[in-house]
């Protein structure tokens, strides 16, 4: 049978099984929204109002869907929308949010197919498509859809990483890792495309380039480039759950963004004034700000709303810190660790409190403790390892020394130029040089001027290696 | 041809492919607790503070304590943070042996394991080579180690053996890592959550609900190295093994690499799962991320739970599965024996199967007897499902049971007997043959609900043999060894000895040969942790073989 033929089979039973017979309109669900936020519920309530009221309104329907989608209330979002798509047979949006509304990846690759012949050119929907397909193990079909896109867009990062999982799956791995290549040429950070990359390379035995790729995927792991999809942003906007704020204020924040991660913080307790997340990020939020009066106007809050809020006291310490007031700061972590005795920061700056006031005994000990609390924790590690030199216990404190370069950060260069100090303290002068030439070069590679030319004074010579 | 023609052409083929069917043997698996006797309901005392530790256990270990070669139960409870409600552990002795019939009789104060905690898992070793296997329990709080004093008592001797950890732990794994036949003791630990610190999480609707791990610290494993005489050392740093740490929660041992050293495989829930290669020299490296078994194809963390490690391809390398949340599916890592992994969960279809489903409990087993790795996976949702809102525990889902069609994993669940059709809140799966019928029978712990006893009346024509090692006076029941069987014309069937993997659970320590319609055995050949092998012949099928290292004896 030729191609053309089978093609015309596949719509054609497509159509049967999904368009012929006149199609079923499930009433608009009932729902239980008692414990649901007040906010959260007085939406939902007037949308479901809306939509008893107008059954047959696709948009009303829909858009109570869209509410209840935004919340993560599946199944119920699923029932509006395969109504408002009988209502409305021809709106690509419902047909759409139906499909990704599924828990059943075959019912969504039949809804995709249907939704696309409406909308040819939705490309979220075909790289959704796409991917589902692939999953299924529809290898040809899915090759298709990524082709598709990428002859519409061949400048999609994602369409890239996709056809080159394809290649994966049917063991071509030269076409995988060239479409792969590409997909990190167009987005650098995509952790899941330098990850598949790196995964390839290793079976190809090329490990030097594979170490690469692993090490850009540490540095992004889940990044991925950004997908225009305007209908799901739409959902993403509906939600009016707190955390929905609480999420978009981390990412603001990671991204360095504190005034605005405040402000979402603000819309948070908005809408749920007891959210005791909020008020206990608010207080380290504003004080990195320098806002010290409402950091602790935040910490009060918190301790009212919940008086075994471990962060809550951490958070204060940091600032009593910041601020010099070091008695107080002590008080608060100590509170910190009556309640989660694993707190390794709180463990750790403890411990750096203790050494200020020259009890080194306890200052070890507390930097210990926030290694035990929590295994990669390079500074901590630093710590003790530098009181461990002092006391000439260099053993203990080349273990020290070598645990904290890993992960590794802008710091690790001073940490290797510290072992390598009490290696040649030591008496072990061989690894003592080893390590100074690998913090020169870790130096020179994060720009350290300053630490480079300590290195050089301390261990003339090691320039010239 | 017209449309119409064509669609009139189509409309017979879609009656055909409806109609196929495909002809196998029965599959059946029978609740069988309450008949016979086994008589628990795990409790948590929840109160609606929602404290994480409540929705994560409880385990279940198959031990025959008692050395009469049938499986007795010992089952771990949970308790009520204001430790108002919580009976204790409980351990019921099977009476198959001295009656003829499955049954079970709680013993639970007479030998001196009713330890009242936060029960999370249960872990099973001989450490002490007495002959008599010992159980260590997992808690959120501090641990426990039983001695088994050979005479149906056990006594706590967790403060002298040194073995105590008093955070969260979870699964843990006996282990003779260093080859001196002592088994040593791995102990994952979860996160540092406190009571006093509980932190109020929500539902996207704002509604009360469990914590994710992300809302607290995770805490290192520990790695106890038994020293003899009783007495356990803690290697954690010296070993290595904690330089990288996650939310652990499930763990496989066996030998990843082919290097005939055992190697450690953690689950971690929302990080990258570990995979500690054995340094042969006391200490491990962590590898998972460079040997493709740290993540999923996508490289993104899922919330793994289960594990077990299994050659359920046939190419004699272990295939290594975990469980993950609802939505991620469950992860199957094809191994290659070099400690490389492909995750092809997608290409074997199991993530499809599975996303429905959040999976803790799971083990590789072969409940048809026809010598291929089948899985069964215990399920039960951590947070509220909007289908079940209104019920008091929203948390409820089916268990499901794949079998193995030539190399593929075919779910059955549907066809398995009235246990599947029931809904739970499943954490640990024990797995052994309970009424030593042949068959791999299943005990299911449920989270704030009975136990279930499924026992497997499955493909009862099909031919069997189970293996006991024993390895005299050093690794007393050969954790470790793997046992090749070999038969004309068809490749060598491989299985491991130990007690490990699933969730918070142990099972029989036998190893378990299912032969299909071919009774004939060729050759047995244990090959022992050591590095020796012992070599049998001519052996009958259907039945139980004991043996004893050196000897180069075979019993029934």
């Amino acid at each position: 049978m030729s191609m053309m033929i089978r093609k015309t089979w596949a719509i054609i039973l497509l159509a049967i099984l999904t368009c012929s017979c006149t199609r079923q309109k499930p009433p608009v669900p009932q729902l239980n929204t008692e414990n649901f936020l007040p906010k959260v519920r007085a939406n939902i309530e007037s949308a479901l109002k809306a939509a008893l009221a107008n059954p047959d309104d696709a948009a009303t329907v829909g858009k109570l869907g869209m509410l209840l989608s935004a919340h993560n209330q599946m199944a119920a979002a699923a029932q509006c929308f395969e109504r408002a798509r009988a209502l409305e047979p021809k709106s690509f949006r419902w047909t759409y949010y139906l499909a990704t509304s599924q828990t059943d990846q075959e019912k969504s690759i039949l809804i995709l197919q249907e939704g696309l012949q409406l909308d040819p050119g939705y490309v979220p929907a075909r790289l959704l498509l796409a991917d589902l397909l692939l999953a299924a193990n529809k290898l040809d079909e899915s090759r298709s859809e990524y082709k598709a896109v990428l002859e519409a867009k061949p400048q999609s990062p994602q369409a890239q990483y996709g056809a080159g999982r394809y290649y994966s799956f049917v063991g071509d791995t030269a076409k995988a890792a060239t479409h792969y290549r590409k997909a990190i040429a167009l987005f650098g950070q995509y952790g899941a495309a330098n990850y598949a990359l790196a995964l390839l390379l290793r079976q190809q035995g090329k490990k030097a380039e594979s170490e690469e790729y692993f090490r850009f995927y540490e540095q992004n792991k889940t990044t991925a480039p950004p997908l225009e999809d305007p209908l799901q942003a739409e959902i993403a906007e509906l939600n009016a759950g707190a955390m929905a704020h609480i999420h978009r204020a981390a990412e603001l924040e990671q991204a360095g963004k504190l005034p605005e991660a405040v402000l979402e913080h603000s819309r948070a307790l908005e809408i749920d004034p007891k959210l005791v997340q909020a008020h206990v990020n608010l207080i380290s939020l504003y004080g990195r700000l320098g806002q010290i009066d409402k950091a602790e106007q935040f910490y009060r809050s918190a301790i009212t709303l919940d008086t075994k809020q471990a962060d809550a006291y951490y958070n204060y310490g940091v600032l009593l810190f910041n601020g010099k007031e070091l008695a107080r700061a002590e008080r608060q972590f100590r509170k910190t660790l009556e309640i989660n005795p694993y707190h390794a920061q709180a463990h750790h700056n403890l411990g750096f409190l203790f050494e200020q006031k020259g009890d080194l005994v306890a200052a070890l000990q507390e930097y210990e403790m926030a290694c035990n609390s929590q295994a990669a924790y390079p500074l901590a590690r630093f710590h003790a390892g530098r009181i461990l030199a002092a006391q000439r216990n260099y053993p203990a404190a080349i273990a020290h020394f070598s645990k904290a370069l890993q992960p590794e950060n802008d710091r690790t260069p001073s940490y290797l130029y510290a072992l390598a100090a009490t290696y040649v303290r030591s008496g072990n002068r061989i690894e003592g040089a080893r390590y100074a030439h690998l913090a020169r070069n870790a130096a020179a590679s994060f720009g350290q001027s300053e630490l480079m030319a300590s290195i050089d004074h301390d261990f003339p010579g090691l320039e010239k290696k | 041809m017209t449309v119409l023609k064509l669609m009139m052409a189509a409309l017979p083929f879609l009656l055909l492919t409806s109609c196929v069917k495909v002809t196998q043997a029965p599959i059946l698996f029978e609740d069988s607790a309450a008949a016979a006797g086994l008589n628990f309901t795990h409790v948590t005392g929840a109160t609606g503070e929602y404290f994480l530790p409540e929705i994560m256990g409880p385990g279940v270990a198959l031990i025959d304590y008692d050395n009469d070669g049938d499986l007795d139960i010992y089952l771990i409870q949970g308790k009520s943070f204001d430790g108002k409600v919580g009976s204790g552990n409980r351990l019921f002795r099977n009476q198959l042996k001295e009656t003829g019939k499955l049954s079970f009789v709680d013993v639970t104060e007479q030998a001196g394991v009713g330890f009242v905690g936060d029960g999370m898992g249960v872990a099973v070793g001989d450490y002490d080579n007495d002959g008599f296997a010992d159980i260590y329990v997992t808690n959120f709080g501090p641990n426990v180690l039983f001695h088994n004093n050979g005479n149906g008592t056990f006594t706590d001797v967790t403060k002298q053996a040194g073995v105590n950890d008093p955070r969260w732990s979870t699964s843990a794994a006996f282990v003779d890592y260093d080859k001196d036949g002592l088994l040593d003791l791995f102990v994952l630990n979860y996160v540092d959550f406190t009571v006093e610190g509980n932190k109020p999480c929500f539902s996207t609707t704002g509604e009360r609900d469990y914590c994710t791990p992300k809302a607290y610290h995770s805490v290192p494993a520990r790695l106890f190295h038994n020293q003899g005489g009783g007495v356990f050392t803690d290697v954690t740093e010296k070993s290595g093994i904690s330089s990288a740490y996650g939310p652990g929660l499930g763990v496989v041992t066996g030998d990843f690499n082919g290097d005939g050293w055992d190697d450690l495989y953690v689950a971690n829930d929302t990080a990258a799962n570990l995979l500690w290669l054995n340094q042969k020299d006391g200490t491990f490296r962590e590898e998972a991320l460079r040997s493709g078994a740290a993540y999923a194809s996508d490289g993104v963390a899922r919330a793994g739970m289960g594990v077990t490690a299994g050659d359920f391809d046939g190419d004699g390398h272990d295939d290594i599965l975990v469980t993950n949340l609802t939505r991620e599916g469950a992860t199957l890592f094809r191994g290659n024996g070099l400690g490389d992994f492909d995750d092809t969960s997608l290409k074997s279809g199991l993530a499809q199967l599975t996303s429905r489903f959040t999976g803790f409990g799971a083990k590789w087993f072969d409940f048809d007897n026809d010598g291929k790795l089948d899985l069964f996976i215990a399920n039960g949702a951590v947070t509220r499902m909007e289908t079940q809102r209104g019920k008091p525990r929203p948390f409820e889902q089916t268990n499901q049971l794949f079998q193995n069609v030539g190399g593929t994993l075919r779910e059955v669940s549907a066809a398995a007997g009235n246990a599947f059709q029931v809904a739970g809140v499943a954490r640990g799966a024990a797995f052994g043959d309970i009424d030593n019928d042949g068959r791999i029978d299943i005990v299911v712990a449920n989270n704030e609900g009975p136990v279930r006893l499924l026992l497997n009346r499955s493909a009862a024509s099909m031919h069997w043999l189970h293996v006991q090692l024993d390895g005299g006076p050093l690794n007393r029941f050969g954790v470790g060894a793997k046992v090749e069987l070999r038969r004309k014309g068809v490749a060598s069937i491989w299985r491991r000895v130990s007690t490990d993997s699933s969730y918070l659970s142990a099972h029989d320590s036998r190893v378990h040969f299912g032969l299909g319609s071919q009774p004939e055995v060729e050759e047995l050949i244990v090959h022992w942790t050591d590095g020796s092998k012992e070599s049998f012949a001519a052996i009958k099928p259907d039945q139980i073989v004991q043996i004893r290292k050196t000897t180069g004896k075979l019993t029934r």
